[in-house]
C-alpha cells in the first residue's frame, strides 16, 4: 500500500471514480487519493499520445485535471476529497 | 460574499507571507492573506492534515518550527485567511480577482505584499512527460501533506540540495531511494560550502539529511543525468549515465534502473505572474535565479504601494523568505507612520541580514544551475511544452526562422499556450534561446486571467453584483 504506515488516519470517506467506489481519508487531496488507489492515467492520450498524470503536485502544471461533480478541468492536486465526490476522467 | 476593502492584502501564505501577516497582525489594520492551497504554509511548511496523527519523527529547522507556530497564531488573529483561492489577476492598482471553490470574487487593497514563492525548474529528457515522472516537490507534497508514499522505490535526479531533502523524507516514510543522480560534478559543488558558511543552520540540515542517506546505502552519483524514462503508458525503467561536456549522456556509461517513479528537480524559478499582472517591474539576475521582481533594499517595488517578499525577489530559501516577510511588513508599517524607533532600527538590522542571505542565494543559484550549453543539445524529439506536446525540434525551427522572442515562439509553435500558460516550458525555452543565441529573451507577455478559470464562475459573480447594485 502506498499510504505511509504509522500515521493514524481518521474519517474515512468514499468517493466515486468513473462509477467505482474507492475509499480515501478526509484531508487528502484528490490527486493523492487517486494515486494511492492505483490511478496513474488522467486522460489526454487521444490528444497527445500519452496520458496526463500528476507532475508538479502543487497546482502549476495542470496535468492532473479531472471532472469533479460534473465540473470539468479541476486540478485534483488542489482539491480535497469529500464524501460522495463524483470524479471522472478518461483512463482507457 | 460581498467584495471587501482591506488596508493590506498579502498574496501567498508561505514562509514570507505568514511572517509579514504575523507582524502586521499586531496593529489596528484590516488585513487579508490569500492563498491557492487548501492549507496555510506554502511549500516549505507542509504538514499532514489536522485529523491525521503523525507518529513519524521529523527533523524540523528553526524556520520551520517558527513558521508552524505562526500558522497557529494567525488562526486566532484578526487577519482574514482566504484559502483555496486562485488569483486571476491584480487590476487597476487596487483590486484582486480570484476564484474560490467554484466562484469568482474581488477584494480591494490599499497596500499589497506579494510573496508567491517559487516553482520547480526542469531540464527535459525523453519520456519526462510520462506518468510516473514527478517533480521532487510533488513527492514531498504527497508525503508531507497526504501521508502517501508515491512508490515503494524511487529514483531521484536533477541538481541541488533539494534532492537530499526529498531523499531523506522518502527514507523516513519507509520508502527506498534507488539512487540520487546529481547533474553537477562534485568538484563544481565545493564552492557551495562557502555559501553554507553564511547559514550554519543550513549546514546542520545538510548533515541530518546526509546521515540518513549514507546510512541507508543510497547510491549517489555526481555529474550524472537521465537519458530517458521508458514504459508502456507509465514509467517502468529509467536510463541514467554520466553527463558529457555538451550535456548529452555518454552512451557507454548508461545503465538501466527498474522503477515506477522518477522524481526530478533542477532548481527553482520565481512565480512572477501575480506581480506581473499588477504591472510591477521585473529584472533579470542570474545569481538571484533569473527573472525576479525589482525592488530596492527595503523590498519596495516599482509601485510604491506594492512590496515583494521571499523567493520572488531572489531564490534563496526559507531563511531569506522569513527575513523578507518581516522586513516588508515593517517597511509597510513605516510608510503608514506606525513604527516607533525600535521598529525603525529593526528595519536597518533586517536590511543587513538580508544582504547575508542574498550571498547564500548567489552560491545556490550559480553552483546548482544546469550549464547553459546543455540546453542547445536537447534531443530533437524531446517534449519541451508538455501541455501542447511541442518538441525541441519545433522550438529550434522557430528560433531559426524568427526573432528570439518568447512571444514569437509561443505564436509560432503554441509552446506556452496550454493550461499551465508556459509556467513549465517558459524557463526551459528561455534557456534554449540563451544557449543558442547568447541573449536572454524577455518572458512572454502576461495576460489575464493568469490561471485558467471557468467563464461560468465570472458570469455568476457579475450577475450577482449587478443584481445587488
Amino acid at each position: 500500500m502506498k499510504r505511509i504506515k504509522g500515521i493514524e488516519r481518521k474519517e474515512q470517506v468514499e468517493i466515486i471514480v468513473n462509477g467505482k467506489k474507492i475509499s480515501a481519508y478526509r484531508g487528502e487531496t484528490l490527486a493523492a487519493a487517486l494515486w494511492a488507489a492505483g490511478y496513474k492515467r488522467f486522460g489526454g492520450k487521444a490528444l497527445k499520445g500519452r496520458y496526463n498524470s500528476p507532475f508538479c503536485g502543487m497546482g502549476v502544471c495542470f496535468e492532473c485535471l479531472v471532472t469533479v461533480n460534473g465540473v470539468p478541468n479541476i486540478r485534483s492536486c488542489m482539491t480535497l476529497v469529500e464524501e460522495g465526490m463524483e470524479v471522472e476522467f478518461d483512463d482507457e | 460574499m460581498m467584495s471587501k476593502q482591506y488596508d493590506v492584502v498579502i498574496v501567498g501564505a508561505g514562509v514570507a507571507g505568514l511572517k509579514a501577516a504575523s507582524v502586521l497582525a499586531k496593529y489596528d489594520l484590516k488585513i487579508a492573506i490569500i492563498d491557492e492551497n487548501p492549507s496555510l504554509g506554502g511549500q516549505y511548511l507542509r504538514t499532514l492534515p489536522e485529523n491525521f496523527k503523525d507518529r513519524l519523527l521529523k527533523f524540523k529547522t528553526a524556520v520551520k518550527k517558527e513558521g508552524l507556530k505562526l500558522i497557529e497564531g494567525l488562526k486566532n488573529s484578526n487577519v482574514e485567511i482566504i484559502k483555496n483561492s486562485t488569483v486571476i489577476g491584480v487590476y487597476e492598482g487596487d483590486k484582486i480577482l480570484f476564484d474560490k471553490e467554484g466562484r469568482s470574487d474581488l477584494i480591494y487593497y490599499k497596500k499589497l505584499i506579494i510573496s508567491t514563492g517559487v516553482r520547480e525548474k526542469y531540464f527535459p529528457f525523453l519520456g519526462w512527460d510520462l506518468p510516473g515522472v514527478f517533480s521532487l516537490g510533488a513527492v514531498q507534497v504527497f508525503l508531507k501533506s497526504n501521508g502517501v508514499l508515491p512508490a515503494e522505490e524511487i529514483v531521484l535526479a536533477g541538481t541541488g540540495p533539494f534532492l537530499y531533502a526529498v531523499a531523506y523524507e522518502i527514507l523516513k516514510a519507509g520508502g527506498k531511494v534507488k539512487g540520487i543522480y546529481e547533474l553537477k560534478k562534485f568538484k563544481d559543488q565545493i564552492v557551495f560550502s562557502k555559501g553554507l558558511l553564511n547559514f550554519p543552520a543550513k549546514l546542520v540540515e545538510a548533515f541530518v539529511y546526509l546521515e540518513e542517506i549514507l546510512s541507508n546505502n543510497v547510491p549517489i552519483k555526481y555529474g550524472w543525468g537521465v537519458l530517458k524514462a521508458e514504459g508502456d503508458d507509465s514509467v517502468e525503467r529509467v536510463f541514467v549515465g554520466k553527463m558529457g561536456q555538451d550535456g548529452r549522456v555518454i552512451e557507454k556509461s548508461v545503465k538501466s534502473i527498474e522503477t515506477e517513479l522518477l522524481a526530478i528537480g533542477f532548481g527553482f524559478v520565481p512565480n512572477l505572474e501575480i506581480a506581473r499582472s499588477a504591472g510591477i517591474n521585473i529584472v533579470y539576475n542570474e545569481a538571484l535565479g533569473g527573472w525576479v521582481v525589482e525592488t530596492d533594499d527595503k523590498l519596495i517595488t516599482s509601485n510604491e504601494n506594492i512590496y515583494a517578499s521571499g523567493e520572488i525577489t531572489g531564490v534563496g530559501g526559507a531563511e531569506k523568505s522569513q527575513i523578507e516577510g518581516e522586513l516588508s511588513a515593517l517597511v509597510l508599517l513605516d510608510s503608514l507612520n506606525l513604527l516607533d524607533n525600535s521598529g525603525k532600527s529593526k528595519i536597518q538590522k533586517l536590511v543587513k541580514k538580508r544582504k547575508k542571505a542574498i550571498k547564500y542565494s548567489k552560491y545556490f543559484n550559480t553552483v546548482f544551475s544546469v550549464p547553459l550549453e546543455f540546453y542547445k543539445n536537447i534531443e530533437d524529439n524531446t517534449v519541451i511544452c508538455r501541455c501542447e506536446n511541442i518538441s525541441m525540434k519545433k522550438i529550434k525551427e522557430a528560433i531559426e526562422v524568427g526573432p528570439s522572442d518568447m512571444n514569437f515562439i509561443k505564436t509560432f509553435t503554441r509552446a506556452g499556450m496550454g493550461n499551465c500558460q508556459g509556467r513549465t516550458c517558459g524557463p526551459i525555452i528561455e534557456n534554449i534561446i540563451k544557449s543558442l543565441e547568447g541573449k536572454t529573451p524577455k518572458p512572454a507577455t502576461m495576460r489575464k486571467p493568469i490561471k485558467p478559470t471557468l467563464i461560468g464562475n465570472l458570469k455568476k459573480f457579475y450577475e450577482e453584483r449587478i443584481k445587488s447594485s
